[in-house]
C-alpha cells in the first residue's frame, strides 16, 4: 500500500519535473506572463543610476496591469464561449433574437484603448489581412503585433476596415 | 595559498556587498585585467563568437525557468553586427547595416527596423533609451566595455581563478546598487572572454543571464551578406513601441 502510493507520488513527480524541464508542454499564458512582469536581467548598458529603482518598478507595475487585463479577458472568454455554445443550440429556433443579443454582447465588450499592449493576444482572435498587415480582431479590439522592450506584443489599434 | 586568497575574496565580497559606497573601489588587479579586456577589444576589427547563453525567467511569485540556448554574434567596426540567438522558445536574430537596426522574429515571422547611425557604443545606449531594446553582453562588445561596467558599480573585486571550457581564467566581479556582473577572462594570450553572468537583484528571485564563449574568432573575415538583413517574402513588418 505505502509502496503504491510511494510509486505512484514518484511517477507524478517525475511527470511534474518532465513538464517544468520542457517549456513547450507549459501554458502560453503562463510564460507570456512570466515574460512580461519580469523580462530578462537587467544589464550595466541599460542601468540608469539611482533612478532606476523605481522606474523599473514602475514598468514592472505597467507591464502587470495588461496582464491583469489578459487574466479578466480569459475568464470572459470563456463566458463568452460558453454563452455563444447555448447561442448556438437556441440558433435554429431563434435566429433573429441571436442577432439581437450579439449586438448587445458587442456593446458590453470592454473596448480597449488604442495605443494599450498585451503580452499575447486573447484566446480565440480571427486575422484579418487589410493592405497586407495581418490583424487580429477579438472582443471587439483590433490588434497588431509590434515590439516593445525587445518583447513581441500585441497592440490595440483602431479598425482598419 | 590560492585557497587563503579565495577566502579572502570571499569574505571581501559578503562584506562589500553590504556596504554602501559613494567611491567606487577597484581592486588593482581586476582593473588591469579589465583595461586589458577594453584594449583588446577596441582594437578588433571584426570578432565573431559562438556561444551558449542560459536565461533565468522569473514567474507566478517564486518560480524560476532556465532557458538554454546559443548565440552567434558577429562584429564588424566601426559599426555592424548581428546576432542569431536560438532557444527553444526564441528564435531571433538582429543586424545593425548601415545605419539601420533589424529584429527578425523567426517564430512570428515578422521584423521590426529602426534608424540607428553612430558607433556600436551609441547604438546600443539609443536602442535602449527608445525602445527599451537592451541585449544582456552587449556592453562587452560596445568598445566601451570598462566604461560600462565599472563606472557605475561600487566596488569591482578579483576573486580568483577558475578553469572554463579548458582555458584557465581570471574571474571579476562587479557590484552595482541592486545588479551584480561577473566576468571571466582568458589569462593566457589575448584577453579573451571566457564566461559573462549577470545577477539582477532589483527583481524577486534574483534572475541570472549567463553566456559562456566557446569559438572565437578574432579579425574574422565576414562576408558582408551575413549583416544585412533581407527580409521573407512573407515576413512582416511591425513598429517599435514605447
Amino acid at each position: 500500500m505505502m509502496n503504491k502510493v510511494t510509486t505512484a507520488l514518484g511517477f507524478s513527480l517525475v511527470g511534474a519535473l518532465l513538464m517544468i524541464a520542457e517549456p513547450n508542454n507549459l501554458p502560453d499564458s503562463l510564460f507570456n506572463k512570466a515574460e512580461a512582469v519580469i523580462g530578462r536581467p537587467l544589464t550595466p548598458i541599460s542601468y540608469a543610476g539611482v533612478a532606476r529603482r523605481t522606474t523599473r518598478r514602475t514598468v514592472y507595475a505597467a507591464s502587470a496591469a495588461p496582464t491583469t487585463v489578459v487574466v479578466t479577458e480569459d475568464n470572459s472568454y470563456e463566458q463568452q464561449q460558453a454563452a455563444q455554445a447555448q447561442q448556438q443550440a437556441a440558433e435554429a429556433q431563434q435566429q433573429a433574437a441571436l442577432a439581437q443579443q450579439q449586438a448587445a454582447e458587442a456593446q458590453q465588450q470592454a473596448s480597449l484603448p488604442v495605443g494599450a499592449t498585451l503580452p499575447s493576444l486573447p484566446p480565440g482572435c480571427g486575422s484579418t489581412t487589410v493592405n497586407n498587415q495581418s490583424y487580429f480582431h477579438c472582443g471587439g479590439n483590433w490588434y497588431r503585433p509590434a515590439m516593445q522592450n525587445g518583447n513581441i506584443v500585441y497592440a490595440v489599434v483602431a479598425n482598419p476596415s | 595559498m590560492r585557497s587563503i586568497h579565495y577566502f579572502a575574496a570571499v569574505v571581501m565580497w559578503v562584506g562589500l556587498s553590504s556596504t554602501a559606497v559613494a567611491r567606487p573601489e577597484i581592486d588593482a588587479q581586476a582593473n588591469e585585467v579589465l583595461k586589458a579586456v577594453n584594449t583588446y577589444m577596441s582594437g578588433l576589427d571584426a570578432l565573431l563568437i559562438s556561444a551558449e547563453v542560459s536565461e533565468e525567467s522569473v514567474y507566478g511569485d517564486n518560480h524560476k525557468l532556465l532557458f538554454v540556448g546559443t548565440v552567434e554574434l558577429g562584429i564588424r567596426h566601426p559599426a555592424q553586427f548581428f546576432t542569431e540567438h536560438h532557444t527553444n522558445f526564441k528564435n531571433r536574430r538582429t543586424y545593425l547595416n548601415q545605419g539601420t537596426f533589424t529584429v527578425f522574429d523567426e517564430d512570428v515571422n515578422v521584423y521590426a527596423q529602426a534608424s540607428a547611425p553612430g558607433s556600436l557604443n551609441d547604438v546600443f545606449t539609443k536602442l535602449h533609451a527608445r525602445y527599451g531594446i537592451s541585449s544582456p553582453g552587449s556592453e562587452l562588445f560596445s568598445g566601451n566595455a570598462y566604461e560600462l561596467l565599472v563606472s557605475k558599480a561600487s566596488r569591482v573585486i578579483y576573486v580568483g581563478e577558475s578553469t572554463i571550457g579548458g582555458r584557465a581564467c581570471h574571474h571579476i566581479a562587479g557590484v552595482l546598487a541592486d545588479m551584480d556582473w561577473q566576468l571571466w577572462v582568458q589569462k593566457e594570450g589575448d584577453p579573451q572572454l571566457c564566461r559573462y553572468v549577470i545577477t539582477d537583484r532589483n527583481v524577486p528571485m534574483a534572475p541570472q543571464f549567463s553566456i559562456t564563449f566557446d569559438k572565437w574568432q578574432a579579425n574574422a573575415n565576414i562576408s558582408n551578406q551575413r549583416f544585412n538583413f533581407r527580409a521573407p517574402a512573407d515576413a512582416e513588418a511591425i513598429e517599435f513601441v514605447k
